[in-house]
């Protein structure tokens, strides 16, 4: 009987330790990435990452600031891909699950199975880039950054299982009142998907936000680049200086090789916003986790 | 339903994109038409249009003014826009290669051999040139016939490419600390180093007084032989046919192809790198470290690098100010292949809609010095001015932060260099490409006779990834001096489908020689 006392008692202590272990296995690594953006090159060369920065300095902020317009630029297009794609991406999505969701709807079986294979198959790179440039003409402009993610299958088939599990009852008592299709969805079905679609609003935004593949592929236009392909192309850059160091041309472009601390400085820069929309947004993405599951 | 009238809708948004961007091309020709009425040079009027260039590097803030001037000064002769778009280089070559895949339509390209130029050749993405070259690039065809370059850069017969006209020989130098060794009492002068021996105990030296640096670092090369292989071949009369381990002796007519850790060479080469991480010359830890070597002598924690004529000519510009070099060449006496002219070129894509127009410009380029200023450097006044004959950032331009005037030093522009009408600059001084260009015609710096020739990896891809496997787990350690079974990895190679490669190798070299000799 003691010990069981005892252990009940020390119970949320050994919860506390756990939680604080894994916190700050989460917390440390982003921790380095600040300090290490405010360290000299000459430490990290030498004593590696730290937690607290040995001298502080703020060259990488500076030189980054050098570039602010560039960087304005590219948030400026990242806000608006992320901002325009989710709403449109949502809108779309869900349209095509709640069509896909109605029972009285005759082919819905055949267009989930064509929502299905584009989740199991694909053409390769070289014919997405075809579809892409040759037949949807999307180079160089701002869309070629939002259209190609605008419709996913998985999303598709979550909300379609959520407004699945809202009554049929709802739609006819609406359709009795005189409302059209377009109003059903509009006024009752998208108000009642509100968890769904806050959880997959996130998820779509994210992945505009972190998105470079398609500035990469499809854009040349250096006024259209998006904040997270200004972090690959650093990275990608210092890649490439390692495998061509022979080659007397790269060299010579001293300007090539960025330090660590800029690279951790141009880090912060893409994830800083992220951060805090995060704690606004977390309720909703605990409560809609679940959200596709059976109902019940 | 609804679902798919927002497809249709988006896709018709996507088709009303399309249709303004032709609108806008379409508005283009009509606005500067009238241009056409005011020339007189040419007998026929020209069409005008727009080429679009694609380089590596990133893109200066003042090049479309730039373009946009050189495209106004020349209107009269060219009748060309120019679109110059950047490309950073950690993706240039694959993206090329997909653009290439889906038959996109651009004009001209920069291509190197150390980029995906093989590649490129492979998937038949550039223009043969032969009748257009000579028709609209008459002084720039001249050019390439009395170098000999276009050698190179023939396929089959057909001229794919054009390489830049500058020469150049890399073989290997040593390069030191001079201020050190002079303090410390052990310097030696331009040229005092010319064996391994002596090199050895020039180190040995420097290892003593200069404990707290690297006394040399093994670095990495393009290639896998390392520094100190690389020197070896030079000593043994092996040339590197820079393809996954392979060499052929350059004295030997037939080219037959050996395996680099079956050489003499190979074997001094390990027992030279063991010497050193015993004798704390090299660090271990020198395979792991991906540091750039440059940047570690420029920061001072390196005494000695391996190094190139060029390199070791070259101003210093390093961060430390301190620093003072002094470079010897090894081996003198031992002939050593010139730097491939594929070592930068331009070429125009098959589907490329002017490809004559490109060969207009690339001519002008070629005899016109105002044209080449305005390409290389700039607006003069803007963006360069000229101090005796070199060009510089105009005065009042921060070097740091020069804003929209920012074009001198443009990644890429190597490919259009012209040994006529270059330029000094900060790290380049007067006379530096003359001395590069004599260097490369000295007696033991020869042409190589197997330039141009580009392996097809596709018959052996799986030996070559065997091969490659190997060569990471026991070759690369070995010439590091980390590990010395020389025998146990000639072994393993041999286990790892060698002869086969070989066999299809030397197949591909007979098969170019063959056709270099039909000529």
């Amino acid at each position: 009987m003691n010990t069981r006392t005892k252990f009940r008692r020390d119970a949320p202590i050994t919860i506390y330790v756990i939680v604080f272990l894994i916190s700050a296995a989460c917390i440390i690594p982003f921790l380095m990435v600040i300090s290490g953006s405010l360290s000299t090159q000459k430490d990290i060369m030498e004593h590696g990452y730290s937690l607290i920065p040995r001298n502080v300095t703020f060259v990488a902020y500076q030189v980054l600031f050098m570039k602010i317009d560039i960087i304005l630029q590219a948030y400026k297009i990242t806000f608006l891909v992320t901002i325009i794609g989710t709403v449109a991406s949502l809108l779309i999505n869900a349209m095509v699950a709640y069509t896909i969701s109605r029972k009285s709807v005759k082919y819905r079986n055949a267009i989930s199975v064509y929502c299905l294979i584009t989740i199991l198959f694909s053409g390769g790179m070289v014919p997405w880039y075809i579809v892409c440039i040759n037949y949807f003409h999307l180079k160089d402009q701002l869309i070629a950054l939002i259209v190609p993610y605008l419709a996913n299958a998985w999303y598709i088939f979550l909300l379609r299982n959520f407004i699945g599990s809202i009554p049929e009852e709802l739609h006819e008592s609406a359709k009795i009142d005189g409302a059209g299709e377009m109003r059903t969805f509009a006024q009752i079905i998208l108000p009642l998907s509100k968890p769904a679609l806050a959880t997959i609003g996130l998820f779509i935004a994210l992945g505009y936000w972190n998105d470079w593949w398609l500035a990469l592929m499809l854009v040349d236009d250096e006024k259209l680049r998006p904040i997270q392909f200004l972090l690959r192309v650093i990275v990608s850059n210092i890649q490439f200086l390692q495998s061509q160091i022979g080659t007397s041309e790269i060299r010579n472009l001293t300007d090539m090789t960025p330090t660590e601390g800029l690279k951790m400085a141009t880090c912060i820069l893409t994830i800083g916003p992220i951060i805090f929309l995060y704690p606004l947004l977390q309720r909703y993405f605990v409560k809609g986790i679940m959200v596709g599951a059976i109902k019940g | 339903m609804l679902a798919c009238a927002m497809m249709i809708v988006s896709a018709l948004i996507s088709a009303c994109s399309k249709t303004n961007n032709e609108g806008a091309a379409s508005s283009q020709p009509s606005s500067s038409s009238s241009g056409q009425s005011s020339e007189s040079a040419a007998a026929e009027p020209l069409k005008d249009v727009t080429l679009k260039f694609y380089f590596g590097g990133d893109k200066p803030a003042g090049a479309d003014a730039v373009w946009a001037a050189i495209s106004e000064k020349y209107k009269d002769i060219l009748h060309a826009k120019f679109e110059v778009k950047f490309i950073p280089w950690g993706d240039y070559s694959n993206k090329l290669l997909v653009m290439a895949a889906s038959g996109d339509k651009w004009d001209l390209n920069f291509d190197a051999e150390w980029l995906g130029y093989s590649q490129m050749i492979g998937k038949n993405a550039y223009l043969p040139l032969n009748e257009l070259l000579p028709k609209y690039a008459p002084e720039l065809n001249a050019k390439y016939e009395t170098s000999g370059a276009l050698e190179a850069a023939t396929v089959n017969g057909q001229v794919l490419s054009l390489p830049w006209t500058m020469k150049q020989n890399h073989r290997p130098f040593i390069q030191w600390r001079k201020d050190l060794a002079d303090a410390q009492g052990f310097g030696l002068p331009h040229n005092g180093i010319k064996t391994m021996e002596e090199l050895d105990a020039f180190l040995l030296k420097a290892k003593e007084t200069n404990s707290d640096k690297r006394v040399f670092n093994i670095g990495f090369t393009s290639g896998y032989p390392y520094n100190i292989g690389q020197i070896m071949m030079l000593k043994y009369g092996l040339a590197d046919l820079n393809f996954h381990g392979f060499v052929f002796d350059m004295n030997d007519p037939t080219f037959k192809i050996i395996p680099f850790e079956q050489t003499e060479a190979f074997k001094e080469a390990a027992a030279w790198a063991k010497k050193w991480v015993d004798d704390g010359i090299m660090s271990k830890d020198a395979m792991v470290d991906k540091t750039d070597v440059n940047t570690l002598f420029g920061n001072g924690q390196v005494f000695s690098q391996y190094s190139t004529h060029e390199h070791s000519s070259q101003t210093n510009n390093y961060p430390d100010k301190a620093i003072v070099t002094e470079a010897s060449m090894l081996y003198p006496d031992k002939p050593f292949y010139n730097r491939s002219p594929l070592a930068n070129v331009v070429g125009i894509n098959k589907n490329s809609p002017n490809p004559e127009r490109v060969l207009m410009f690339l001519n002008l380029l070629e005899t016109d010095r105002e044209l080449y200023d305005m390409v290389m450097y700039g607006v003069e006044g803007v963006n360069y001015q000229i101090k005796d004959e070199a060009a510089t950032l105009p005065d009042g331009v921060d070097k740091d932060n020069p804003g929209n005037k920012a074009y001198l030093g443009w990644a890429s522009q190597w490919a259009f260099w012209k040994p006529q009408f270059i330029r000094p600059t900060e790290v380049n001084p007067a006379g530096f490409w003359q001395a590069e260009s004599d260097f490369a015609n000295q007696p033991n710096n020869i042409n190589n006779p197997l330039g141009g020739l580009f392996f097809d990896p596709e018959p052996i891809k799986n030996e070559l990834a065997q091969r490659d496997t190997v060569q990471d787990e026991f070759g690369k350690p070995i010439l590091a001096g980390l590990k010395t079974d020389i025998d146990g990895y000639i072994a393993k190679q041999q286990a790892a489908g060698l002869d086969t490669i070989i066999a299809e190798l030397q197949k591909q070299v007979d098969a170019f020689l063959a056709s270099k000799s039909d000529k």
